[in-house]
């Protein structure tokens, strides 16, 4: 009976050993061509829900249900997608930026109409916003990120008055403020949006011969100073507008603003990612994924996305350390992040491209952007335009 | 013991490509949350189960069940 039973847990032992630590073989997630390919897929697919508003409201609609601020995300990952991938492939340039054209359109008119709150979550209403414009960076951030990506790409004078208000508004939020904030929601600010913000307008500065270097500098200083949790040495993630902490470092947040700090203060972005890389990377045989906190204390809640227990590897994080780790050049942790998404995310191909089931349509825009990244840096970077 | 292990990864394997015919992969949303009706969220979580029964246990079982086999013949 005892060899018996020694045979069986031998046997499940042996089998397990040697199975586990294969499986990445059938996943070998994107690397050259296959990236490529990839970025082809997803982009058909992205570029199809644009052609069609049933399409569209099919993919969108249950995402709004869920949380508005994917639909408005989705939006702006797509335009910063798209936008790098029209300096890069100048012969689809004019079908990309007809796409983008589309999508701030679309964008400006549902802000105009339905009002900044379309796109925030419903405690938006709970109390009023501390700055008398009662404006929200989350959107002005995203929509000015769009607009002087789009202008960066190639200037269309229609979008020029556009994203001058939208700069000088971001500008004049965040002077008003003692320390440079400015808030998403009431009294709440994330440096998710302040990030984007900053990027948006270095973007702009740019684009259009304005310089905001003093700004700039200045909330790269406050925000060593003031929000840098000091067990980890990463930026938290939320904070009133007088600083106080309101959440610490969380993956779904610290990997995009790391690869936004890019535009603004590169050694401090490479010091973040450095530190985000250390405390919520996690490869297991072959795949990658990222932890939403470096200590295993809180819960899952809308940004995390569903978290695996055991694992703690976190969707929202996971999805964002794509971003980061293609604006850092970390092939090795950008492939195991890929090879999970096919192992864990559903991936469904038919006649309109590629999406993941289970990533969403702000996902798929996510990565589509991550294999798309870097010619936008490298021109704000030269100096140059495309 | 080598045909319990050998029977169980054919269950597991049957058991994806039944979820796989009957369509429960595009209710994998599941996982994002955004499912919110019982039924779909019910065959994305079948789904889910089925696929890494299929990827992950049924292969270890089958591996298991032959050297189980080779083991057993020897000692």
């Amino acid at each position: 009976m005892m060899s018996r039973v020694f045979r069986a847990v031998f046997a499940l032992s042996l089998a397990t050993a040697i199975w586990l630590p294969s499986v990445h073989l059938f996943f070998p997630g994107a690397d050259g061509d296959r990236r490529e390919a990839l970025a082809d897929a997803l982009t058909k697919r992205q570029m199809t829900l644009w052609a069609s508003d049933t399409a569209r409201r099919d993919a969108v609609d249950p995402m709004r249900g869920t949380n508005p601020e994917w639909d408005f995300m989705g939006r702006t990952f797509l335009v910063l997608a798209l936008t790098n991938r029209a300096i890069a492939d100048p012969v689809n340039r004019a079908a990309y930026l007809d796409v983008v054209d589309r999508i701030i359109d679309d964008t400006l008119r549902l802000e105009r109409t339905r009002g900044q709150r379309y796109f925030l979550m419903a405690y938006a209403n709970r109390a009023p916003f501390v700055h008398p414009s009662g404006r929200s960076l989350f959107v002005d951030g995203e929509i000015a990120l769009m607009l002087a990506s789009r202008q960066l790409v190639r200037s269309d004078p229609k979008w020029d008055g556009a994203l001058e208000r939208r700069i000088q508004q971001i500008v004049r939020q965040m002077e008003d403020n003692e320390l440079g904030i400015a808030e998403s929601y009431p009294d709440e600010a994330w440096t998710f949006c302040n990030t984007a913000a900053l990027a948006a307008i270095r973007i702009a500065d740019h684009v259009r011969g304005t310089n905001h270097d003093e700004l700039l500098a200045a909330w790269v200083d406050m925000a060593r100073t003031h929000l840098v949790d000091p067990d980890t040495g990463l930026l938290v993630s939320s904070f009133t507008t007088t600083s106080k902490t309101l959440d610490g470092p969380e993956g779904s947040s610290l990997w995009t603003s790391a690869h936004f700090l890019r535009f603004v203060d590169d050694d401090f972005a490479q010091d973040q990612y450095r530190r985000a890389r250390a405390a919520l990377r996690v490869e297991v045989l072959g795949f990658g994924y990222a932890k939403e906190w470096p200590t295993a204390a809180a819960t899952a809640d809308v940004d995390s996305g569903p978290i695996v227990p055991v694992l703690e590897a976190s969707a929202g994080s996971s999805g964002q350390a794509l971003i980061a780790a293609a604006a850092f050049d970390d092939e090795d942790f950008l492939e195991a992040l890929t090879a999970s998404l096919d192992l864990a995310a559903f991936p469904i191909d038919d006649e309109t491209g590629r999406r993941y089931s289970a990533a969403t349509q702000v996902g798929d825009a996510v990565l589509l952007y991550a294999l798309s990244y870097g010619p936008a840096l490298r021109l704000v970077r030269e100096g140059r335009r495309s | 013991m080598t045909k319990h292990f050998l029977v169980t990864a054919s269950l597991l394997a049957a058991l994806f490509f039944v979820a796989e015919a009957a369509g429960f992969g595009a209710h994998t949303a599941v996982l994002s949350g955004m499912v919110t009706d019982a039924p779909s969220a019910f065959a994305g979580l079948v789904y889910v189960f089925a696929w890494f029964g299929a990827i992950v246990a049924a292969p270890i079982f089958a591996i298991a069940g032959i050297v189980h086999g080779c083991v057993a013949r020897r000692y």
